[in-house]
C-alpha cells in the first residue's frame, strides 16, 4: 500500500473519531459519556502502562500512585477557592485563592507525576524482576499512606470532592489519541528499538552501546507523564478523589487489559481497555440489580489468571494494527469465502 | 510509668510483632526459595485462617478446637492455592507468576467481602478476659507472651525439620539445584506443596496471632501483613529461612521504636518509613542484611 | 538392559538428537564419544527423564520410560551424574550423600551405602560436614559421583566425570570407574577424553550433529582411523 494512502486512511480513521466524539457529546445520554470517558482514561492508562511495562519490561506495580499524584494535583488545582481555604489548610496562600482550569492542572499533573517518576525511577529503577516489582509496590503505598497522612493538602482518608466536572470527551478523546501517537512514535523510533534490545537482554544491549538506565528512565517517566494526566482526568470526571481509589484494584486492572491486550502492543492495549471498560459497565450494571458486589473484581482477577495460563501473549502479542495489516486480512477472508 | 518499665514493654511488644513477622516471612521465604514465586496472597491466608477460626468458634465450637481447625484450613488452603494458581504455571517467567498471585490476592480478598462482607468484626478468641497482667509495675499482655512463647517453640521445631528430616534436606537441595534435585529423585511437587503446606499453616497461626492482637478482623486485613513480611524477608535476604526470622525481628524491632520516636503527628507516616527502609536496604544490599547468594539467579 | 530407539529430542525448534539408537547390556561398559554439541549430554538427559523426546523410544529393563520424570527413572534404578557436578553447594557431603538416597526408605542400608561412597572415595572421609561449595573441583567430582552411587542405581550414567580435572584425579575417577565395572554396575560413561573412555569401556559409539555414526568394540573403535584422528589426537 502506497504511503499517502496509509496516511490518509489514518486522518480519516481520526475524522471518525472526532465524529462519533462529537455525536456523542450532543446526543449521548449522561451514562453514555460517562463510560467514554472511563474508556478514554482506561486507554491512555494501559497504553502507557505498556510502555513502562510491555515494551520496556519494566516490572512495576507503581503505576497507579501516578495516577493519584495526578488526580491529587488536578484537585488541589481546581478545587474551588472556597472550598479549598476551608479544607486544605495548608495550602501557600496563592494556591488557595485560584481555581485552575482543566488544561493547565492536566499539564501540571503530567509534569508531577513524571518529575515524581524521575527521582523514583532513578533509584527504583537500578532493582530488577521482582526487586523493582516489591519497590514499586512500596512506592505505590507510600503514596498511598502520605495521601491518607497529609490532611491539610489531600485533606486525609475523606478525600476532596466537590471538584467542577471539566473533563469531557474532547478532552478524554484527544488525551488518549496524543498518548497513543506518542508511545507508537516512540515504539517505532531508535529508542523503541533499544527499548526492546533492552528487554530482551540488558547487557547485551549494553555491550552495543545502548544506555540501559536512561532509556528505562525514559519509558519510566513518559509513562508516568501520561498516567499522571488520566489522573487529573478522572478527578474531573468523578468529582471526588481518596486515597483508597487509586490502589490494588486499579493496579490489577490495567495490568489485566494490558496483558489481555498483548504486552508489548499498543493495538491490543487499546482494544482490551475499551472492551473490559465495556464490560466492567456491564458487570457493574447487573451487580447493581441484584445487589450482589465485588463479582467483577473476581471475575476479572478469573479471566487474567485464565489468560495468562492458556494465552500468555494475550489478544495482540507484541504485533500492532496496520493497514497493510487489514487489507491482507480482508484478502485472506475474500479467498476463503468464494 | 518508669522509663524502664515502658522500654520492656516496648521490648517484649516488638518481639511480639516480629514474632508474627518471623511466621509470615518464613512461608513466603521457603515459597521464593524453591519455586521463584513471590507469593502476595501468603496474606490472604492469614485472612483465612482468622475467619475460619472465628466461624468455628462463633458455631460453639472450643477455642482450641477453633484454632487447630481454622489454622490445619489455612493450611489445606495453601495446598488449594498452589494446585489451583500456581502449578499450571510452572515454569513460567517470575514476572508472570507475580502478576498472578496478585490476580489471587484481588479474587480471595473480594471472596472475602462477598462472603463475610466488607466490614470488619470482633475477634474476641484468645482475647482472655484479663488481657493483662503486670510485674514490677510494667504492664503485660497475656497475648504477647502467647505470641513470643508459641513463636520461638515454633521456630525451634522448624530449625530441627529443616536441618534434620528428609524433606527439610530436600527443600534446601531443591533450592540450591533445580536440575539436580531432578537427577536424585527428589519429587518436587511433593517439595512444594510441603512448602506451601508448612509456609500456610505458619501464616494461618500469624492469622491468630495479629488478629488477636488487633482484636478485629476484616477482609483486606492480609495484604498490608504480607508487603511488610517482604520488607523483612529482603531484610534477611531473600530466601534465607534464618534471614526471614532475623529479618522479622528487626522489622518487628524498627516498627515498634519507630512509633514510640515518632512524634504523634507523624504516626500515621509508619508505614510509608517500612517501605523507604525497604527500596534503600534494596538498594544498599540487594543480597539482604545476612544474605550472600540469595539474590543468584537459578539457572 | 537399556535400548535407545530412534530418539528425536528438540529444543523450542532446534532439533538437537536425529534418531539416535544405541543399546546397553547388562553389566557392561559403555562409552559415547563426541566433540562438544555432538547431542551426548542431551541423550543422556533423555534417558533420565529431564527432557521429553518428540519421538522415539526408550526402553529400560523392558518397560518404556521415555515419559517418564526423573523421580520416576531414579526409583527404577537409573542414576545420572551430570556434567558440572552440580553437588548442592549449601548442603554439606553428608546431606549431599543423603540426597541421593532420598527415595530409598532402608535407613539401616544406606548408611552402609555412605560408608560403602566413603570408602571408594576416602578423601571425602574427613570432610563430612563440610558444606558442598567449599569442596575443590576434584572432591565436588567425586561427592557427585558418591551421591549418584547412593541411589544403588542398576544403571550408572557419568556425564563427563573427568571434565576440567588434573591428571592425578582423572586416575582416580577412572580407578573407581573400573572398579564399579569389576563389581557388576552397568556404566553408561560420556567423555572427552576418548583414549581414557575406550580404555574401560566394553563397547563404544560415536556421536556426531545428533546422530550416532559409528559402534563397535572398543578395541575397534580405537583403532578406526577416523576415530583416531577425530578423537584421539591423530
Amino acid at each position: 500500500m502506497r504511503p499517502e494512502r496509509r496516511s490518509f486512511y489514518t486522518l480519516a480513521a481520526i475524522g471518525l473519531f472526532f465524529l462519533g466524539i462529537c455525536l456523542l457529546e450532543m446526543y449521548g445520554s449522561h451514562y453514555d459519556r460517562r463510560v467514554a470517558n472511563l474508556m478514554m482514561i482506561y486507554v491512555i492508562l494501559t497504553v502507557s502502562l505498556n510502555l513502562s511495562n510491555g515494551i520496556m519490561g519494566i516490572s512495576s506495580l507503581g503505576q497507579i500512585g501516578f495516577m493519584s499524584i495526578g488526580a491529587y494535583v488536578a484537585a488541589v488545582l481546581t478545587l474551588p477557592a472556597g472550598l479549598k481555604e476551608r479544607w486544605l489548610t495548608g495550602l501557600p496562600h496563592w494556591l488557595s485563592t485560584i481555581q485552575a482550569g482543566l488544561l493547565p492542572a492536566m499539564v501540571l499533573a503530567g509534569v508531577l507525576a513524571a518529575v515524581v517518576a524521575f527521582l523514583v525511577g532513578i533509584v527504583i529503577l537500578r532493582l530488577q524482576g521482582v526487586f523493582a516489582a516489591v519497590a514499586t509496590l512500596g512506592f505505590l503505598i507510600i503514596v498511598k499512606v502520605i495521601a491518607e497522612n497529609w490532611m491539610s493538602v489531600t485533606r486525609g482518608g475523606r478525600g476532596i470532592s466537590a471538584l467542577p466536572a471539566y473533563t469531557n470527551l474532547w478532552w478524554t478523546g484527544a488525551a488518549a489519541l496524543v498518548t497513543i501517537c506518542v508511545v507508537l512514535r516512540i515504539v517505532k523510533s531508535p529508542h523503541g528499538r533499544s527499548m526492546l534490545a533492552v528487554r530482551e537482554h540488558d547487557l547485551a544491549a549494553q555491550s552495543i552501546g545502548i544506555n540501559a538506565p536512561r532509556i528505562r528512565l525514559l519509558a519510566f517517566v513518559v509513562s508516568a507523564f501520561f498516567t499522571g494526566i488520566a489522573g487529573s482526568l478522572w478527578a474531573n470526571l468523578i468529582g471526588v478523589v481518596s486515597p483508597g481509589s487509586f490502589y490494588l484494584w486499579l493496579t490489577l486492572l490495567i495490568i489485566i487489559m494490558m496483558v489481555v491486550g498483548g504486552m508489548g502492543s499498543v493495538t491490543g492495549s487499546v482494544i482490551s481497555a475499551a472492551g473490559f471498560t465495556i464490560l466492567l459497565e456491564l458487570l457493574r450494571g447487573f451487580e447493581n440489580r441484584i445487589a450482589v458486589y465485588g463479582i467483577s473484581y473476581i471475575l476479572f482477577a478469573a479471566v487474567f489468571m485464565l489468560v495468562i495460563i492458556f494465552r500468555p501473549d494475550g489478544v495482540m502479542g507484541d504485533r500492532e494494527f496496520s493497514w497493510t495489516l487489514l487489507q491482507r486480512a480482508a484478502a485472506f477472508s475474500r479467498r476463503k469465502s468464494p | 510509668m518508669s522509663p524502664t518499665a515502658y522500654f520492656f514493654q516496648q521490648f517484649l511488644n516488638a518481639l511480639s510483632l516480629g514474632s508474627i513477622y518471623a511466621l509470615v516471612t518464613i512461608g513466603l521465604a521457603m515459597v521464593f526459595s524453591i519455586l521463584r514465586l513471590i507469593n502476595f496472597a501468603h496474606g490472604d491466608l492469614m485472612m483465612i485462617g482468622s475467619y475460619a477460626i472465628l466461624m468455628i468458634w462463633d458455631a460453639g465450637a472450643p477455642g482450641w478446637v477453633a484454632i487447630l481447625a481454622g489454622v490445619a484450613i489455612s493450611g489445606v488452603a495453601g495446598i488449594i492455592m498452589e494446585r489451583v494458581c500456581y502449578r499450571p504455571l510452572r515454569g513460567s517467567a517470575e514476572m508472570t507468576t507475580l502478576l498472578t498471585s496478585f490476580a489471587v490476592v484481588v479474587l480471595l480478598e473480594n471472596g472475602a467481602i462477598l462472603l463475610f462482607g466488607p466490614n470488619t468484626r470482633p475477634f474476641g478468641i484468645l482475647n482472655f478476659s484479663h488481657p493483662t497482667f503486670s510485674i514490677y509495675s510494667t504492664l503485660i499482655s497475656k497475648i504477647d507472651v502467647v505470641t513470643v512463647i508459641l513463636t520461638l517453640t515454633i521456630l525451634l521445631l522448624t530449625a530441627l525439620f529443616i536441618k534434620r528430616t528428609t524433606m527439610g534436606i530436600a527443600m534446601r537441595a531443591v533450592a540450591d539445584d533445580l536440575t539436580a534435585s531432578h537427577l536424585v529423585g527428589i519429587h518436587l511437587n511433593r517439595v512444594i506443596v510441603s512448602a506451601f503446606f508448612i509456609g500456610s499453616l505458619f501464616a494461618g497461626l500469624a492469622g491468630l496471632l495479629w488478629s488477636a492482637r488487633a482484636g478485629k478482623i476484616y477482609p483486606l486485613m492480609g495484604f498490608i501483613p504480607v508487603v511488610k513480611a517482604f520488607v523483612a524477608a529482603v531484610i534477611g535476604g531473600f530466601g534465607s529461612i534464618p534471614g526471614a526470622v532475623i529479618g522479622g525481628y528487626v522489622l518487628g524491632f524498627a516498627e515498634v521504636f519507630l512509633i514510640a520516636l515518632l512524634p504523634p503527628d507523624f504516626q500515621g507516616y509508619r508505614d510509608a518509613f517500612v517501605f523507604v527502609l525497604l527500596i534503600f536496604i534494596l538498594l544498599i544490599r540487594p543480597q539482604g542484611i545476612l544474605g550472600a547468594k540469595a539474590m543468584e539467579r537459578r539457572i | 538392559m537399556l535400548q535407545v530407539t530412534g530418539l528425536e529430542v528438540f529444543y523450542g525448534n532446534i532439533q538437537a538428537l536425529h534418531g539416535v539408537s544405541f543399546r546397553v547390556a547388562a553389566g557392561e561398559t559403555v562409552t559415547i564419544i563426541g566433540s562438544n554439541g555432538a547431542g551426548k549430554s542431551t541423550t543422556l538427559m533423555a534417558i533420565a527423564g529431564l527432557l521429553k523426546p518428540r519421538k522415539g523410544q526408550i526402553k529400560y529393563c523392558g518397560r518404556q520410560v521415555e515419559k517418564l520424570s526423573a523421580y520416576q527413572t531414579v526409583r527404577l534404578g537409573i542414576s545420572l551424574c551430570p556434567e558440572g557436578r552440580r553437588i548442592f553447594a549449601s548442603l554439606s557431603v553428608h546431606e549431599n550423600l543423603t540426597m541421593g538416597a532420598v527415595q530409598r526408605r532402608d535407613r539401616k542400608a544406606v548408611r552402609a551405602d555412605i560408608d560403602w561412597v566413603l570408602s571408594l572415595f576416602p578423601d571425602l572421609k574427613s570432610r563430612l560436614e563440610q558444606s558442598g561449595g567449599t569442596l575443590s573441583g576434584g572432591q565436588q567430582q567425586m561427592l557427585a559421583i558418591g551421591r549418584a552411587l547412593m541411589s544403588r542405581p542398576k544403571l550408572l550414567i557419568l556425564d563427563e566425570p573427568s571434565l576440567g580435572l588434573a591428571p592425578v584425579l582423572v586416575n582416580q575417577i577412572f580407578n573407581v570407574i573400573a572398579a564399579l565395572k569389576n563389581e557388576n554396575t552397568t556404566v553408561l560413561l560420556v567423555e572427552q577424553n576418548a583414549r581414557r573412555a575406550l580404555e574401560i569401556a566394553d563397547r563404544g559409539y560415536v556421536i556426531e550433529t545428533g546422530r550416532i555414526t559409528l559402534e563397535g568394540p572398543s578395541a575397534a573403535l580405537k583403532n578406526n582411523e577416523r576415530v583416531k584422528n577425530a578423537y584421539l589426537g591423530g
